[in-house]
């Protein structure tokens, strides 16, 4: 088992809020001790709902964030050097591909500047290596050659993610931080997308953290999958126990709450009450307030996250 | 009109004045909701369901629209009620709610100002009734604590609870079609299927019409009875729900179909619809999506195809399918 | 000059009067022109320079936020001829005074503005993709947050050159601003006071012009930022 290319250690993320006057308003609990790795060429799904802090963790381990506490290593090395020179050598290995393919892109770029930005930072290539890398990029996402010299509002919304593909791996990354990179496509352009970034991970062997709140679509690229709620890892697995047999009540309600397009069977199942506040989060688990197997110990006690089988973690009172 | 029928729409086509000039965003688009019956319109972005939704209540900016047919509800076209007529009818008896509960509530106002709004607008309430009927109402969509609930500003509700409210508004003054523009889908996985359970009850109670516009399958097959493909503006296709999934009668609803990525079965590729939707689709004179099928024929780049008319109800405009199908026109 | 030509209304020969000393209206309007539209554009053109500055500075590097923004709101409190008087008073009437003064006053406005827009600008995506790639703050201002905030600022500069006409008209005639004999459209104003009924052209023309020169600069400036807007570009 090569080492892993990215390991997360007891990661925590606390926002702390501003009242007026500088007051403080409370802390916000974005992540709690979060810790999982990455190997080379593997792809880990994040997914959870909104507040479930998985889009703190895409940020923490592109270093857009700075950690209240813990530990980020990429490739054996702290990311937090204090040598400039060492953390913009592994910054290059990682990217980060976003969400919303109208704001990831600068409406006044034409978008082979887009694309080439990171190449110029890096400061390494020449004006002709720059236009054949474009080029290829440009291919290798499967948009049309010459649209080079346009700007990002004359394409669509897949187009555009494709685009932030491609700027993405203009650097050729060891590894991309993938943040909810289908979810504003529509289903025929969201399948296009995923296709692409599997193409790409086995043609250039990437590892992919891929975050995103569909079960469906992370199932179809992750080797493993971890669960979050209220900035907790509640679940994590290898793919096929996961979508099998999930241990942990949350990830059993995740699923029976996705309506599945065969009529006539059975209906979806949602879960009552409110996600939790981060601000205010319930004592001990927090998914108690909304559990069906919710007893006495666990409105007291923050369940271990801990192992139950090969590779299988979970974070329960129930689960041995 | 038969007498079971709601609402029917006849000959739609809605031009929008742009920068560019007159666009076709819904194109000679016919359907038609019966009493009690749920009807999902389905397609992606561009495909004018929003469009045709908001037509409905005629709810376009008038100087840069230009539409023209028929939405006939009891007999009165909606599209040329004057306006007294249609004020009265927007949250009476045809209510409306939209995708994103944060803007479609007023955020200075409580929730009980904005149901006693409602109530006063359609009905002659006094106020303490009216507040007395909000409660109830917040009641009936299942928010907890609605008494206090009732007090608070939208700011202080998290997205389930404001689509909650919005939708005691729009059924408020027992409307007799509820038109959803996208309800579910800001909200979380685990809201989703509450709220939709909440409306499969309300519509049993208080036996309304749904017309229901989404672009997730998942949700249209578990909650209408008879679905309205659209793509490009047009009408594509029309069918049972059973028999949508069952049998597709046109391409893009298979791809449609097939791309979505299944929760229980591992795939190594996902299935997805080749290109996009082009630019400008008014200019060639074939079917609207020839550049992206996989079963295309000769004719298809040359005619438009009109829709086929089914015998066991239903439509299709693909004549191909139709034609493999068997099925009887 | 010519003394018996004096307050001569609108004719063929003087197509807009005379004014009190026999002057064509006319031809002192057009010398006017050059001042006034001058001046106009020079403190466009210096307090959308230091607005941008402060406001890139304000909105970009928290550091400096509250402070400038705090001086901001202390300029801001006085009004813009009460600001341009006192600096005047100090740096003596000359048309550069005026323009430094008015500068100042106006400087608060468009800081304001650009910050807003810098601010707006910082949280979208494709600034953390460019932090991500690695861009320093010097690429980050220059290729991503002044190329986005050049609309409202260019807006911003039309008003201030309309506002600019204005102010130095009225620091005209309350006798601080250039000094006579130079004709500004505020000096010619200013002159025609006494005579407003009698001689109504020589403030109405001045009025006019300044009216026509407000107006044409916002019309421009709008006109700008749809040329700017990249929505408007297509390849090549």
């Amino acid at each position: 088992m090569n080492s892993p290319i990215l390991s997360v250690k007891g990661l925590s993320m606390s926002f702390e809020l501003k009242g007026s006057w500088g007051r403080s308003a409370g802390t916000l609990r974005a992540v709690d001790n979060v810790s999982f790795d990455i190997s080379s060429g593997e792809t880990l799904g994040l997914v959870g709902e909104s507040g479930s802090g998985k889009s703190t963790i895409g940020r923490l381990v592109v270093g857009l964030l700075k950690p209240t506490q813990g530990e980020i290593q990429m490739f054996g090395t702290d990311i937090r050097q204090n040598n400039a020179d060492a953390f913009k050598a592994i910054r290059r290995k990682v990217q980060i591909v976003f969400q919303d393919p109208q704001g990831s892109l600068n409406p006044r770029m034409r978008i082979e500047n887009a694309i080439a930005e990171p190449l110029d930072i890096s400061g390494q290539y020449s004006p002709i290596e720059r236009a054949d890398r474009v080029k290829e990029l440009i291919e290798l996402v499967g948009l049309p050659r010459d649209c080079g010299k346009r700007f990002s509002h004359e394409f669509s919304g897949g187009q555009r993610q494709r685009i932030g593909i491609a700027r993405a791996i203009a650097l050729n990354p060891a590894f991309i931080v993938c943040d909810e990179p289908v979810s504003a496509l529509d289903v025929s352009m969201q399948a296009q997308v995923v296709n692409l970034l599997l193409d790409l991970q086995e043609k250039l062997n990437l590892s992919y953290l891929f975050i995103a709140h569909d079960l469906a679509v992370v199932r179809h690229v992750s080797s493993r999958v971890a669960v979050m709620y209220a900035g907790r890892i509640v679940e994590l697995a290898p793919r096929l126990d996961l979508y099998s047999k999930p241990l942990h009540p949350y990830t059993q309600a995740l699923m029976d709450a996705v309506p599945l397009p065969r009529p006539g069977m059975q209906k979806a199942v949602g879960v009552p009450g409110e996600v939790p506040s981060l601000l205010n989060p319930p004592s001990g688990c927090a998914f108690h307030t909304r559990c069906p197997r919710a007893s006495q110990i666990c409105t007291v006690d923050k369940p271990d996250y801990r192992q139950v089988s090969q590779e299988h973690f979970v974070a329960c009172h129930f689960i041995e | 009109m038969t007498s079971d029928e709601l609402l029917r729409v006849s000959g739609l086509t809605v031009k929008f004045l742009g920068e560019s000039g007159w666009l076709t965003a819904v194109e000679d688009v016919s359907f038609s909701i019966g009493k009690k019956e749920c009807i999902g319109l389905v397609g992606e972005s561009g495909s004018g369901k929003s469009v045709t939704a908001l037509s409905v209540l005629n709810l376009h900016e008038r100087r840069t629209t230009e539409i023209s047919g028929r939405i006939e509800y009891f007999g009165k076209n909606t599209l040329t009620l004057p306006a007294n007529d249609l004020r009265r009818l927007r949250g009476g008896e045809i209510a409306m709610i939209f995708q994103d509960p944060m803007s479609s509530l007023n955020p200075v106002l409580t929730v009980a100002d904005q149901i006693i709004e409602t109530l006063q607008l359609h009905e002659n309430i006094s106020h303490s009734k009216a507040r007395l009927r909000a409660i109830e109402l917040l009641e009936l969509v299942r928010i907890p604590d609605a008494a206090r609930r009732v007090d608070e500003y939208p700011h202080r509700l998290s997205g389930g609870m404001r689509q909650r409210v919005m939708i005691a508004m729009a059924i408020a003054c027992k409307p007799k079609l509820l038109i959803a523009d996208e309800p579910t889908t800001a909200l979380d996985v685990t809201i989703q299927a509450e709220i939709l359970n909440l409306l499969r009850d309300l519509q049993n109670e208080l036996e309304m019409s749904v017309l229901l516009i989404t672009h997730d399958l998942g949700v249209i097959a578990e909650f209408v009875q008879r679905v309205v493909v659209m793509y490009a503006g047009q009408v594509i296709e029309e069918a049972p729900v059973m028999r949508l999934f069952d049998q597709p009668l046109h391409p893009y609803s298979q791809g449609l179909i097939n791309a979505i990525p299944p929760l229980h079965i591992d795939m190594r590729r996902l299935l997805s619809i080749p290109g996009q939707l082009p630019d400008s689709y008014e200019i060639h004179s074939g079917c609207r999506f020839v550049a992206r099928c996989t079963e295309r024929v000769s004719t298809c780049l040359n005619s438009q195809p009109s829709l086929i008319a089914l015998q066991n109800g239903g439509s299709s405009r693909c004549p191909i399918r139709v034609e493999l199908s068997g099925v009887q026109r | 000059m010519q003394m018996r030509f004096r307050f001569k209304p609108p004719s063929l020969d003087f197509p807009l009067g005379t004014d009190g000393f026999g002057r064509d209206i006319l031809s002192r309007l057009l010398h006017g022109a050059r001042l006034s539209l001058g001046i106009g554009l020079s403190v466009a053109l210096l307090s959308g320079v230091m607005g941008t500055l402060i406001g890139v500075a304000s909105g970009h590097f928290k550091q400096f936020d509250s402070l400038l923004m705090r001086c901001m709101d202390a300029l801001m409190a006085f009004p813009a001829i009460m600001l341009a008087i006192g600096i005047t008073a100090v740096l003596g009437p000359q048309t550069a005074s005026v323009i430094i003064a008015l500068s100042v006053a106006y400087v608060p406005r468009t800081a304001r503005i650009v910050r807003s827009a810098v601010l707006v600008i910082r949280e979208t995506e494709y600034i953390q993709a460019a932090i991500v790639a690695g861009a320093g703050n010097a690429r980050i201002v220059f290729r991503h947050l002044l190329p986005n905030s050049l609309g409202p600022l260019v807006v911003q500069m039309s008003f201030v050159f309309s506002y600019a006409i204005l102010a130095e008209a009225a620091l005209s005639f309350l006798g601080i601003g250039a000094p006579p004999p130079t004709p500004s459209w505020g000096n010619i104003i200013s002159e025609g006071r006494d005579r407003s009924i009698e001689a109504w052209w020589i403030m109405l023309f001045p009025g006019i012009a300044i009216s026509l020169a407000a107006l044409g600069m916002n019309l421009l400036g709008d006109g700008l930022r749809d040329v700017l807007d990249p929505r408007q570009k297509t390849e090549g």
